[in-house]
């Protein structure tokens, strides 16, 4: 039966093979998609998010829709010596005073097991704030979270499946041009 | 499965951006320009599967079908998987950028070991195709694994805890994977054959 199918196409031009591809692949893609069953959440990157309220700096970490159990986070101050550790909770927080030495930018680093890390820099500015610069800084990093935490648009989604498209049809298009000079 | 930035050592990368070239360059030449599209197609999938999670319990995963692009694409799926890859990483700050190299290896890799050692049996005995396919998408998963353990040995000297560790974060996906690949490549075999490299038109 194969055989037959693969006989009838040799027949065809590129275009009807094209188009063939086309409609095989679509299936695969619509299969798969059908496979996911239940509405899918979106976004896997892992981050740590970090602002300063009340003197306390309070951190986030998340694979987007998951929090980060248990990952390891390290303070640094700008000369990379360490100021203090921990582990995220259940929700992927973790909380500490501001330290009372702070005389320099501090990185949070997330280890999330599995190759899985990121960073988050607090200013010094940030750290030592108070008043109405602090509620300013608070809203910025507000706003910076939520940037964050936003999912892929379906227009990035979109953007990537075209780009992949694109590739594709300029290596084949330079393919065939190849052909046709070698006759 | 997606190292982060900042996570390998300078060496691993560089081993990585390698074995990803000369898999890459490998791929561009043994790839049939007539299917292109079907190259085009499995890369989106990929790109769209491994954005796609899927709540299991408490936790949550995500697809690779780094097994189907394999038995679909052969060496193809190393330049179908970096193009993904590269585009996910960009667009979505999935993985670093300086560990698409390795990134790349320890997804297409596997897929092309499955390509071999899976391929020839879809179709050949309806009975198995199943089978056949299920152990290439979740053998394929478990190889990634333990390339991804591998890579890692080379910066925290911990092997074997890295491996199991990912091992037995990834053996529902192992399982999943196997399942919707053992699903996906039957219906492909009935509905449109000629999608398989080996259906006579591979170079």
């Amino acid at each position: 039966m194969r055989k037959k199918i693969m006989s009838q196409k040799k027949g065809q031009g590129t275009g009807a093979v094209l188009l063939e591809g086309g409609r095989g692949g679509l299936a695969l893609v619509v299969f798969v998609l059908i496979l996911m069953g239940s509405p899918p959440a979106w976004a896997h990157k892992v981050y740590v998010f970090a602002w300063v309220e009340a003197g306390m700096v309070y951190t986030e970490s998340s694979f987007g829709d998951q929090p980060v159990h248990g990952g390891a986070i390290e303070v640094v101050d700008q000369n990379n010596q360490l100021v203090l550790r921990g582990n995220t909770d259940d929700q992927g927080k973790f909380n500490f005073p501001v330290p009372s030495s702070v005389t320099s930018d501090l990185l949070i680093k997330l280890d999330a097991t599995m190759g899985h890390q990121a960073q988050w820099k607090l200013t010094r500015s940030e750290l030592t704030a108070v008043g109405e610069k602090a509620q300013q800084q608070l809203s910025e990093a507000m706003t910076n979270k939520a940037r964050l935490e936003a999912k892929p648009s379906m227009v990035a989604v979109a953007s990537g499946i075209a780009v992949i498209f694109l590739i594709c049809g300029i290596v084949s298009v330079i393919n065939k041009r190849r052909k046709q000079q070698n006759g | 499965m997606h190292i982060s930035e900042g996570v390998l050592s300078g060496q691993v990368m560089a081993v990585g951006g390698v074995l990803a070239f000369a898999g890459t360059a490998v791929g561009l030449k043994k790839i049939d320009y007539d299917r292109m599209v079907h190259v085009a197609i499995l890369s989106s999938a990929f790109f769209v599967a491994s954005l796609i999670h899927v709540n299991l319990g408490p936790s949550s995963v995500h697809l690779i079908l780094n097994g189907i692009v394999g038995l679909l694409l052969g060496w193809a799926a190393f330049p179908a998987i970096l193009t993904a890859l590269l585009l996910q990483a960009i667009l979505f700050q999935y993985g670093g950028i300086t560990a698409l190299g390795v990134n790349t290896v320890i997804m297409a890799l596997p897929a092309v070991i499955c390509y071999y050692l899976v391929g020839p049996l879809p179709g050949r005995s309806p009975r198995y195709t199943f089978v056949a396919a299920f152990l290439a998408g979740a053998g394929s998963v478990g190889l990634a694994a333990l390339g991804l353990g591998s890579a890692l040995y080379f910066t925290e000297k911990n092997f074997l805890e890295v491996s199991m560790l990912v091992m037995t974060a990834n053996l529902p996906v192992m399982i999943i994977e196997g399942i919707v690949t053992g699903f996906c490549v039957t219906f492909l075999l009935k509905v449109y054959p000629e999608i398989f490299p080996r259906g006579g038109s591979e170079k």
